[in-house]
Formats: C-alpha cells, structure tokens, sequence
C-alpha cells in the first residue's frame, strides 16, 4: 500500500519496481516467461514457413494489400486476411496451452501461461474484429480510426494487463508525482488525463462519422442539417470529457478558475485573433447561417462550404477547385452570398435574339417547351420567357428558369442553347446575324449627258 | 507507430522484422537473465549478510466489516511495521513490503497469485480453514524440523501450522472469545449464566452472536468431547448441546438479550453503548479500545452451561511460506517469521494489540494488562482446532448455521437440531473429509 504522500518521491516508483523484481527472480516465473516467449517465437517462424509456402501455391493471397482503398473487401480477400493475421496468433495460443497443461500435469506454476492465453486470446479476437471491420467497411475510413483508434486503445490494453501480471497498477498509479495548487498528481490522473482525452476525442470524432453515416443511410434529415448537429454534439461531448476527465482526475475548480481568471487579460490580448474566430465559430454553428455542402460567394468568388469547423471554415473554390480555409470571423466582418441560404433553389436567365420575321409568341412557346423538356430544370416553379427589347437586329428574348442545383448551372445552360439552336431550325425562327442597312447618298447631281456618260 | 497487418508487404519485410524482433528479443532476454542471476546465496551462517527483498500479505479477519477494517489496519500495520522496522535494523540489507488485505480481496489476490508463483513469500493468515486447500494447490512450502524450534511455542498453537504430518507455516497469534461489557453501566459482570439473564431482566441488554461455532462457548463442550482420537468431530456431549440450545432459544425471548447472526449491528450497537454485554471475539477489541475510555470497557470470562468458564474456540493466525519463493527470499521469510514468533516481538506485539501471543515465554504482567490477562485465561478453557479438522468443522459450521436458525425460530427442537447434527457428522461424505 502506498503510504500517504506528501511530495514527489522517486523512492516510491523504485519500490514498485524492486517488488516486480521479487517476482521476476523467482525460477518458477522465469520458466512460465520463457515457456511463453518462446512459444510465441516458434508459432511466428512457422506461421511465417506457412504463409510464404501458401503465398506459391495461392499467388493472390495478398490480394487485400493491393486491394482499392474505397472498396470492402471481398470474400475471398477477407478470407486472405484471416489466415494471414491469426495463422501466428493461433499457434501461440495452441503451444502455450500445450505448455500450460504440460506444467499443470508437472504440478509446476502455470497461472503466467493461463494469463498468457487469455492475453493471446484478446489479440486473436482484436485481429479478427480488425479484419472484420475491413471487410465491412472501406479501408480508408477504417483505416484511420484502426491505426488511431482501436490499435492503441488495444495495445495499451495489452501493455496494462500485462504489467498487471507483475506489478500491482492501483499502487504504482496512486503515486504522486507532482504537486500542482496544493493537489497531487498521482501516475494514474497524469495516465488519465493524456490517454482518456486522447481515446474521447477521437472517439467522439468516430461517433459523429458514425451518427452522420447512420443518418445519411436511413434518410434522416438533411444531410448539411446532420452534419451541423454532429458538429455540435461532437464539440459538447468533447467538452463535457474534457469536464468529467478533469473531474475524475479531482483538479481543483477554484485553481482553474484562478489561472484563468490571471491568464484571461493575457490570453484576451495575445490570442485575440483567436479567440474571435472560436467565438464566431461557435455563434455560425449555433446560427445555421452556414452548413456544409452550402455554395457561397466570398471575396468574388463561387464557393462551396465543404467543412465548418470551431476556428476556420473549409470551402472549395468552384473555379479550380482549390481550398480556402477561411478564418471564421470573415463570415461576420464581410458580407457573404449565399446561394443556398434558406432554399437550394437558383434561377438562371438566358437571352436569345431572333429574326424580325418571326412571331415573338411563337417564339416565346418554343423557349418555354424547350426550357420544360430539360430535366434539369425545375417544373416548379415554371421556366418563364419574356420578349425583352427591339434590338438592333432581332428583338430579344429573356428565358428564366429554376434549378435546385447551383452547381449544374453552366452545364444546363450549355444543354439548353443547343436545345434552343435545334428548336429553332426545326421552327423556322431565326437567329439573325446583325443587319445593317447601308445608304449612300451623293451631293454632286449629274449637270448633262456628257457628264453621265 | 504500429503497422497494420496490411502494411506487412512481402516475407522478406517480415523477415527484417523478425530480425529486429530477435535482436531486441535476444537483449531482453540476456537482462532477464542477468536480473534472474543476481541473486545471491547465503548460507544459513552469514545472517548478517542477509540481504534482498520480500513481500507480506496480511489478511485482516473474516469478520471484520468495512469500517471494522480500518480500525483493524490502522494499529495492526504499524506495530508489524515496527518489527519489521526492528528486523531490517538487524539486516540492514533487507526490504520487507507489508500490505494489508481484506479477507476477500486477500484470497481473490492469493489464490491468482499463487497460480502464478507470485505471492508474496511470507502470507500471514486468519482464515486457517483455507490452509488445507493452499497445501493441496501446492501454493505452500512445508518446513522441516530444522526449520521449526516448536519448544517456544504454546501446544494448541502447534495444531494451527501442521497438516498431514507437515509444517505449513508458524504460529503467529491465537484468537477467541469474551464477554465484553461497559464498565459504564455493569458494576458487578455476570459470572454465570443464570447471572447474565438475571441481569438482562434488570435491564442491562446482552448481544449474542448466534451460530454453531459462535455459540460454542456456552454448550460447556471440552477439545476432547468435540473431536473423537481419529480427529472425527462428535457430539458425545448431546445433552449438554441439547440444554445450550434451549437455553439459547429462551434467552432470545428475554427482552433484553439479542441474539442475531448480524455481528456488525451487534458490535456497533455495543460501540453505541445500547448494549451492556457482548459476547465478543478479542479481535473486536482493538476497535473497542480506540471508541471506549480506558476505564469504560470491561473484559471478562464467558460463562458456561455448566457452570465453569465457557468453552469458545481459540482461532489463530499463521505465517505460512511460499513454495514459489526462490532460495534466497524463502530464507528472508523464514528469519522474518522466527522474527516475529519470538519471545520479545510478540510480548511487545501483545502490549499494542489484543492477541494471545503464540509463544509460551512471552508473557506479560496480568496487573498491568488486566484485558490480555483476561483473554489469556480465556483461551486456556477454549477449543483448539487443528489443520486437519478445520475443514470438517467449516463444512459442519456452514450447515449448522441453518440448523441453529431453525431452533431460534422454533421450527425445531433442540432434540431434532442435535439429531440432525449427529447424522450430518456421522454423514460418510463428513468422514471422507
């Protein structure tokens, strides 16, 4: 038992330590560790033998590694996977279970190669739920949280349980390591506090990915509207782990509202750009003003809002498709249009010229006919055309129509002038080139015939 | 950071894998074994030399509660840290690791551990009933006479270390039962039971803890009446059992005796000063002594059926020895454990807490402390188990509490209880164990 601690003390960390070594020097443990050291080297060397012979015989055995990033995995390349990560796990377990019974028959100590099985079981079960979710899910979004996620989540599982095995953890992390306004800081808070916001911040990034794919998959909402409430609850959720973590932890309310109350005038002035944006970030959230997916003109240029975040907002310039991240106080000290504020609907115009000798309502039916067969172009409310203006040489006509798209706009009014072209030739309406009718006249009259001639 | 399995490209990146594996494997390997071979081997003349380290385990009593337990661990960590503190300024080199346990956490821990081979080397235990089962697992190391100076110990204290004819461990301290009152309110203790009652009617209330062996010490049942020269338990004496019983059941009526299974409430209504009396065991005392005023808590003998002082059984507890331990930890925890047995730690140990000390030399003056003097003479009338029995009389006690309960009740009577005693005893799978 930890005695009560007043001070950092390196004397208590040595006397965990020099109890693993009362262990550790006993015969009887040395050969259980060897026992399962060396069952784990020779599984791995046969399942390596194993692999490599099966490899020329099932030349397409790796198919997984050369597999498309955005693809599952098929059957068969799941099946590829399987052998190939728990062919070694495996054998450990079946030697090591072979040496515990051995020992258990001897009459020796065995409970180190009983935990070494449980501990070798958890690994086989982790590497199949690895492969598993490859198989189900892309490997780009897997692969993420696999390497960020579930893989150190597991293996500081793995190293805990394994000290465990020699050292007793609830005394190590009871030892005080720092005095921080009057509170010690034991092993297990600073453990705490580092690894239990690590594994709740991306965990709660991984619960919002899923939310918005479960929300997408049953048609929930709208999928901007999604995306903005995740946003939110991802933010709240992180801030009330960061709360309980600290909480947990026994960090002293009255100290954290000290030091913040002491830093407030320093921070206020030193990351006042900062914070301005973090302020504007949470009030956009909470606004709406903005969602992701919205289309937006900033400093003259068409945009598409592709990521709001707490500090900057992510938009993809429609032109050349660059990304601009833009602080997001902009969105409150410039003025922003949006195309997809309270609808996603865009009306287009289109101006046509056609011959003096043709019908204006003729040609005003054939604009509408042809504006209502593009399918594309909203029903709803109607395409119009108008008779603008007598012009130099054809009178001018206006078509207006709707889309819900903005982004298709330059496409639909490309199909819509050859469609106007055709109808036109089929109708018999010209387009006229400009007319220009030239006279001349002359102030010198012919006098007599001579002169004519 | 790690690779995933996928990222393992071809055999020959295995293979420069492997290679690293092995050689950071192999320097594992060589300090594993250099730390292995760092112990040093003492001969048993170079105790001055002795040097190393070892771990206790303590396991409080069974019967203790939550609250019980801090009371309990408080006074009882720092005189064993006392003495071991004495011990290493003996061996200077030495470093004992002392921990406390709750008896389910203890035999949670224990039992994985010594699977393991990573108990701790020297195990002080009060739950004697588990011993057979840790000998059998192989968990414990049997000392030979060599090993053993048992002339320095008291007999009865003896049958607590052997089974099957093998030494197991050392007699650390014995245990057992009391009439506990407060001076407060008792001025003259019953000395009898007729005395108890009497003074139950005049208002003093009385706590008893009811069960088979609880209530031992009133059926006036001597060692040699409860166990036959096999060492089969017996009830020889089944009148007497028969009359304690009934005596039992008609106490309970009087309106100032409680007799209840539920020993926190008893110990706790005592320590409130609700009851007058509690038949109480002396481990209970230590807590008693840090709640009452020195002159306020009175220790006396119990009575018996019989008129003589009762017969309550001694329990003890033992330091037994780790069979994983290697060479040179098991010979620290041996000169510990004659450490602690001897003459002087355990006088010292009986002048801090209530215990009586195992070893026969260690004796303190009966004027200075009238509360060991008491318990001492207590257990020269109380009933010694020894190894070989204790699981017969844990089996017996399990399936008697029912039996006892059923008298109280009055769902039976004390004839049927003793019947169904005496077949549950002679029971073939009783004789088997």
């Amino acid at each position: 038992m930890i005695p009560n601690q007043s001070t950092f003390n390196i004397h208590h960390i040595l006397e965990e330590l020099i109890k693993v070594t009362i262990i550790l020097t006993r015969p009887v443990v040395q050969v259980q560790i060897l026992g399962i050291l060396v069952s784990i080297l020779v599984a791995w060397l046969i399942a390596r033998w194993f692999l490599s012979q099966l490899s020329q015989y099932l030349p397409r055995l790796n198919q997984l590694e050369r597999s498309d990033q955005t693809q599952r995995l098929t059957w068969r390349q799941y099946g590829g996977a399987l052998v190939q990560s728990l062919s070694a796990p495996t054998l450990s377990l079946i030697f090591i279970t072979l040496i515990k019974l051995w020992f258990e028959h001897l009459g020796w100590f065995y409970g180190y190669l009983e935990e070494g099985t449980n501990l070798l079981r958890f690994f086989w079960f982790y590497r199949f739920f690895i492969v598993s979710i490859y198989a189900l899910f892309s490997k780009t979004s897997v692969s993420y949280y696999h390497q960020y996620f579930l893989a150190p989540l597991f293996y500081l599982m793995l190293i805990r349980e394994t000290l465990g095995l020699f050292l007793d953890f609830d005394d190590f992390t009871q030892i005080s390591i720092i005095k921080v306004f009057g509170q010690l800081i034991t092993i297990g808070n600073i453990f705490v506090i580092i690894f239990g916001l690590y594994f709740w911040i991306i965990g709660v990034s991984l619960l919002e990915r899923l939310l918005i794919y479960i929300a997408i998959r049953i048609n929930f909402s709208d999928p901007r509207v999604t995306q903005v409430v995740a946003l939110l609850m991802r933010y709240f959720l992180i801030s009330v782990g960061v709360i309980l973590i600290f909480g947990y932890v026994g960090v002293s309310s009255t100290a954290i509202a000290a030091i913040t109350g002491g830093l407030s005038v320093g921070i206020g002035f030193g990351l006042k750009e900062v914070i301005s944006n973090f302020v504007s970030g949470i009030w956009l959230l909470f606004e709406g003003a903005l969602k992701p997916g919205d289309i937006i003109k900033i400093n003259d240029k068409m945009t598409e809002v592709t990521k709001l975040g707490i500090r900057a907002t992510t938009v993809q310039v429609l032109q050349d498709n660059s990304e601009e991240i833009i602080p997001n106080q902009t969105f409150f000290t410039q003025s922003v249009s949006t195309l997809t504020g309270s609808n996603r609907l865009f009306y287009h115009a289109l101006i046509v010229g056609a011959s003096y000798s043709c019908c204006p309502l003729q040609v005003i039916q054939v604009l509408s006919q042809v504006a209502l067969a593009h399918p594309n172009i909203l029903e709803n409310p109607p395409p119009v055309a108008f008779a603008l203006q007598f012009n130099d040489s054809s009178v001018d006509f206006e078509l207006k129509f709707w889309l819900d798209d903005p982004l298709i706009s330059k496409r639909v009014t490309s199909e819509l002038i050859c469609n106007i072209w055709q109808a036109f030739v089929d109708h018999n309406i010209e387009i006229p080139y400009p007319q220009q009718d030239i006279h001349i006249r002359s102030s010198i009259l012919p006098t007599s015939g001579a002169d004519l001639i | 950071m790690w690779l995933p399995v996928f990222c393992q490209k071809n055999f020959f990146y295995g293979l420069y894998r492997f290679q690293k594996i092995r050689q950071t494997g192999l320097l594992l390997t060589i300090l594993f074994l250099t730390t292995a071979c760092n112990t040093q081997n003492l001969s048993n003349g170079e105790s001055e030399s002795l040097q190393g380290s070892i771990s206790v385990w303590v396991e409080m009593p069974p019967s203790l509660t939550k609250e019980q337990e801090s009371e309990y661990q408080e006074p009882n960590q720092a005189v064993l840290a006392k003495t071991t503190e004495a011990f290493t300024d003996i061996y200077p080199h030495v470093k004992i690791f002392l921990k406390f346990f709750s008896s389910k956490q203890f035999w949670q821990s224990l039992e994985l551990q010594s699977k393991r081979g990573s108990a701790p080397d020297l195990i002080l235990i009060s739950s004697i009933a588990k011993i057979p089962h840790l000998v059998r697992i192989g968990a414990l190391q049997s000392l030979s006479d060599k090993q053993i100076d048992q002339s320095q110990f008291r007999p009865e204290a003896l049958g607590y270390i052997q089974y099957q004819g093998k030494a197991y461990g050392l007699p650390m301290y014995l245990s057992t039962q009391v009439l506990c009152y407060n001076k407060d309110k008792v001025e003259t203790p019953a000395k009898t039971l007729a005395d108890l009652i009497n003074q139950a009617r005049q208002g003093y209330s009385v706590g008893i803890p009811s069960g088979f062996l609880e209530t031992l010490w009133g059926a006036g049942i001597s060692s040699d009446q409860l166990l036959s020269d096999r060492g089969q338990i017996m009830l020889t004496q089944s009148d007497q059992w028969m009359r304690w019983l009934e005596w039992l059941k008609q106490a309970q009526i009087e309106p100032n005796v409680v007799v209840s299974n539920n020993f926190p409430a008893l110990v706790n209504a005592f320590i409130e000063k609700r009851l007058a009396y509690l038949v109480c065991s002396s481990e209970w005392i230590a807590e008693f002594n840090t709640t009452f005023d020195r002159d306020t808590l009175g220790i006396t003998l119990l009575p018996s059926i019989t008129n003589q002082p009762g017969t309550p059984l001694l329990w003890a507890s033992v330091l037994l020895f780790n069979r994983a331990s290697n060479a040179e930890q098991s010979q620290l925890a041996l000169k510990l454990a004659h450490f602690i047995t001897k003459a002087e730690q355990q006088a010292q140990l009986e002048m801090i807490i209530p215990i009586i000390s195992t070893n026969k030399y260690a004796a303190l003056n009966s004027k200075l402390f009238p509360i060991r003097s008491v318990i001492l003479e207590q257990s020269k009338t109380a009933i010694p188990i020894n190894l070989d029995v204790v699981e017969k009389v844990d089996f017996i006690q399990n399936h008697a509490q029912t039996i006892y309960q059923q008298v109280l009740k009055g769902e039976i009577t004390p004839e049927i209880a003793v019947d169904q005693l005496n077949e549950m005893m002679s029971h073939p799978s009783m004789r088997e164990k």
